[in-house]
C-alpha cells in the first residue's frame, strides 16, 4: 500500500488508474447517484448499504481467497441455505441453545467447504465443477432438513440481532462482515497462508517445486470459503427472520461480481481484498441508489451487468497500456 | 497397482465418449429394470423432448469450451429471445417465419457482443458473459414489462410442442444442429482451429490462425443456439417469460463437461456433449419417474455431476502413468 501511494504522489498516472481502476468506477457510481437523488449521500444511507452488503461482503472475502489461488467457489449460496435451515431447525424444533446452534450451523458451512477442498485437492476435479456439483447437492440437503418448508425464527432473539440488530447507528451485520474483512485481509496479505494462497493461484508446478503442498493449501481455502458462507447464512437467516432452503439462491453470482468489480481475476495469482469491499460496495450502491432513484429493477440489472463488464475493460485496457 | 485398478474398474485406455456410452448402457439398464414404465416408447420420446432444449445450448457451448471460452449468459439470452419471440408475434403482429428468424439473430446478435467485448476488449469470458447475463434478463424483464407475454397463434406451438409421429419436434432441432455442430467442429478447417486455439495459444498464432475471429464466431454460434432453444421454450410454454432459463448455463455446463470436453480447452466433442446431457437427461427422467422427491432429484444430479467428472479425470490420470495433465484451476 505504502509503495503504491508513494508511486502515485509521483504522478503515475497509470499505475494509480490499474490499482484503483474500481475506485474510479466506485466514485464515478456514487457521483451519478447522489446527482439523480440528493438523499443517497446520506450516512444514514452508507449504513443501509453497509447492512444490505455486509452478508454479500463476507460470503465474497471467501470466494476473494479462493479466486487468488486459481479457484471458483459456486456453492456458497447452497451452503448459506443449508447452514441457515440446520440452524433454524435446532433452534425451533431441536429446542438447542442458541450458541450450540450458531457453532454447529458454522461447522456444518466449514465441513461443506471442507468436501469441496478434498474433492478439488486431493481429486483433482476441476473447482468449477465440483463446486457446481455441491451447489446442487447442498440445496437438496437443505430442502431435506427442512422438507421444504419455511421455518419462522423472528422470536429467536440473537440470531436476529446477528442479522438486522444495531449497535446505536451502526449495524451490527455491518461490525461482523469488517471483521471477517480485516481477518481476510491479514490472512492474504500478513500470514503465511496468504503467500502460499497467492503462490499456487499464481503457478502451481512452482509451488510445488518450492515446497508447497497445494492440496493441503486448496483444502484450507475451501474450508474458510465454506466457514464464511455459514456465517453468511447466520445472517441472512437473521436479516429474514426464517429458514428456508431457496435462501441464497443466485448469490454465488452477485459475489463473483462483486469480486470482479474489485479487481480480482479468475487466473489468481494476486488477490485484492479491498478491492473486492469496494466491488460489494459498488453493487450495493448501484442497487440501492437506483432505488431511491426510482429506477425499477430491471434497470438495475442491466446497469450492474454494463458497471461490471466497463470495470473489467477498464482494468484490462490500463494493463495493456501499461505493457506496452 | 493403478493399472490394475483401471483394468479391474475397466476405466483404462479407452476414449471419454466410449466411457460414457458404456456408463448410459448401463444406467438404461438400471432404469428399465427397476421401472416397468422407462424402456417405453412414450418415455423415451420424454426424455428426447426434455434434454433437447439443454443439449442446443450445450452444441454451442461445446465449440465455446473447446476453443478456450465460457458462456454463462446462455439462459438468460434464451429468456430474452423468448420475450422477444412472444412480442413479435403478439404485439407487434409479425409473421412466425419473420419472427422465429428476427429472434435467432437477436440471440446472435449478443453473441456478437460477447466475443467483442472478450477478444476485442480482452475482458475474461466468465466476466463479460456473466455481465451479459445480467443486462440479458434485465432486459428481459423491460420487454416483457414484468410480465410473461402469452402467445395466441396456436401455430407457433408446434415448433416446441409438435410431434412427427413420436418423435418431438425439439428432438428433431436439437439433431438437425447436433449435426451441423459436428460439420462444423470437425469437417471445417476454422472448426478444427478452435481445438488449436483452446490447446495451444502460442502454436495457434504461430499457425497464423486467427483468433480473435474464430472466438467472436464461436459465441455467435453459441449465442444464436441459446436464441433457438429460447424461441422453442417460448412455444412449448405459450408464453414468452422474463423469469425462465435461471440457472441453465449451469446445466449446459454440466453436460458438455460431463461429455468429456475440457474445461480448459483444446479437448472435447459434439457426441461427448450429446450423450452427456442423454446421460442428465435419462436419469433426471427417471428420478421423475420414480416419483423421487424434488430435493432428492437435486442431489444425485450434482453427485453424479461430480461422480462421474471425478473418475473421468482420474481415468487422464491411469492413462498418463499418474503425471497430472490437467491443472486444477
Amino acid at each position: 500500500m505504502k509503495n503504491d501511494l508513494g508511486k502515485a504522489v509521483g504522478f503515475d498516472i497509470l499505475r494509480v488508474l490499474k490499482t484503483y481502476s474500481f475506485l474510479f468506477v466506485f466514485l464515478t457510481v456514487i457521483l451519478v447517484l447522489t446527482v439523480l437523488s440528493p438523499n443517497f449521500f446520506a450516512l444514514q444511507n452508507f449504513f443501509n448499504i453497509l447492512n444490505t452488503m455486509s452478508v454479500t461482503l463476507v460470503v465474497a472475502m471467501g470466494l476473494t481467497l479462493v479466486m487468488t489461488s486459481g479457484g471458483i467457489d459456486l456453492s456458497v449460496g447452497s451452503n448459506m441455505s443449508l447452514t441457515i435451515c440446520i440452524v433454524g431447525t435446532l433452534l425451533r424444533y431441536g429446542g438447542v441453545p442458541w450458541p450450540i446452534a450458531f457453532l454447529v450451523g458454522i461447522l456444518i458451512g466449514a465441513s461443506a467447504g471442507a468436501v469441496n477442498g478434498v474433492l478439488i485437492g486431493m481429486f483433482n476435479i476441476p473447482p468449477l465443477i465440483t463446486t457446481l456439483g455441491m451447489l446442487s447437492l447442498l440445496r437438496g440437503l437443505a430442502s431435506f432438513v427442512t422438507k421444504g418448508t419455511t421455518i419462522t425464527l423472528t422470536d429467536f432473539r440473537p440470531l436476529m440481532f446477528l442479522g438486522s440488530g444495531y449497535l446505536g447507528v451502526i449495524p451490527f451485520s455491518g461490525v461482523i462482515a469488517l471483521i471477517i474483512v480485516a481477518i481476510s485481509f491479514v490472512i492474504l496479505a500478513k500470514m503465511e497462508l496468504g503467500y502460499y494462497i497467492r503462490a499456487i493461484g499464481g503457478n502451481e508446478s512452482a509451488a510445488k517445486l518450492l515446497g508447497i503442498n497445494p492440496r493441503r493449501i486448496k483444502m484450507y481455502i475451501y474450508t474458510i470459503s465454506g466457514l464464511f458462507a455459514g456465517i453468511g447464512g447466520l445472517m441472512v437467516g437473521g436479516r429474514l427472520g426464517s429458514a428456508n432452503p431457496l435462501i441464497g439462491d443466485g448469490m454465488e453470482l452477485s459475489v463473483i461480481a462483486a469480486a470482479f468489480l474489485g479487481g480480482n481475476r479468475l487466473v489468481g495469482g494476486e488477490g485484492k481484498i479491498l478491492g473486492t469491499v469496494i466491488g460489494a460496495l459498488i453493487i450495493g450502491s448501484l442497487y440501492s441508489g437506483l432505488i431511491i432513484a426510482g429506477v425499477q429493477f430491471f434497470y438495475q440489472l442491466v446497469i450492474t451487468g454494463l458497471a461490471l463488464i466497463f470495470a473489467v475493460a477498464l482494468n484490462e485496457f490500463v494493463a495493456r497500456i501499461e505493457r506496452s | 497397482m493403478k493399472n490394475l485398478t483401471a483394468r479391474v474398474l475397466g476405466i483404462g485406455g479407452q476414449n471419454s465418449e466410449l466411457f460414457l456410452l458404456r456408463l448410459l448402457v448401463l444406467v438404461i439398464i438400471v432404469f428399465s429394470l427397476s421401472s416397468p414404465y422407462f424402456f417405453s416408447i412414450k418415455n423415451l420420446s420424454n426424455v428426447l423432448l426434455h434434454m433437447s432444449f439443454n443439449s442446443i445450448m450445450a452444441y454451442g457451448m461445446t465449440l465455446i469450451i473447446i476453443s478456450g471460452g465460457i458462456d454463462l449468459s446462455v439462459g438468460a439470452v434464451a429468456s430474452l429471445v423468448g420475450v422477444f419471440c412472444a412480442a413479435c408475434l403478439d404485439s407487434y403482429g409479425l409473421s412466425i417465419p419473420v419472427s422465429v428468424f428476427l429472434s435467432v439473430v437477436l440471440g446472435a446478435t449478443i453473441g456478437l457482443v460477447n466475443g467483442t467485448v472478450i477478444s476485442g476488449m480482452h475482458v475474461e469470458p466468465f466476466v463479460a458473459t456473466l455481465g451479459m447475463m445480467s443486462i440479458c434478463r434485465g432486459m428481459s424483464f423491460l420487454v416483457a414489462r414484468g410480465y410473461g407475454i402469452s402467445i395466441t397463434d396456436e401455430r407457433f406451438w408446434f415448433l416446441g410442442g409438435g410431434y412427427f409421429g413420436v418423435v418431438p419436434v425439439p428432438a428433431v432441432v436439437a439433431i438437425v444442429f447436433a449435426v451441423i455442430s459436428y460439420i462444423l467442429l470437425n469437417q471445417t478447417r476454422p472448426g478444427r482451429n478452435l481445438f488449436v486455439i483452446g490447446g495451444n495459444r502460442i502454436a495457434a498464432l504461430t499457425a497464423g490462425v486467427s483468433i480473435a475471429k474464430s472466438q467472436v464466431w464461436t459465441y455467435v454460434y453459441g449465442g444464436a443456439l441459446a436464441g433457438v432453444a429460447g424461441v422453442l421454450w417460448a412455444s412449448r410454454m405459450a408464453t414468452g417469460s422474463p423469469t425462465i432459463g435461471i440457472g441453465w448455463e449451469l446445466e449446459v455446463i454440466a453436460a458438455v463437461i460431463l461429455g468429456g470436453t475440457s474445461l480448459f480447452g483444446g479437448r472435447g466433442s459434439i457426441l461427448g456433449t450429446f450423450l452427456g446431457a442423454l446421460f442428465i437427461g435419462t436419469v433426471t427422467d427417471w428420478l421423475l419417474l420414480m416419483d423421487f422427491q424434488y430435493y432428492v432429484q437435486v442431489m444425485v444430479r450434482g453427485f453424479l455431476l461430480i461422480l462421474v467428472v471425478g473418475v473421468s479425470v482420474q481415468r487422464i490420470k491411469i492413462r498418463s502413468n499418474g503425471k497430472p495433465t490437467t491443472k486444477s484451476a
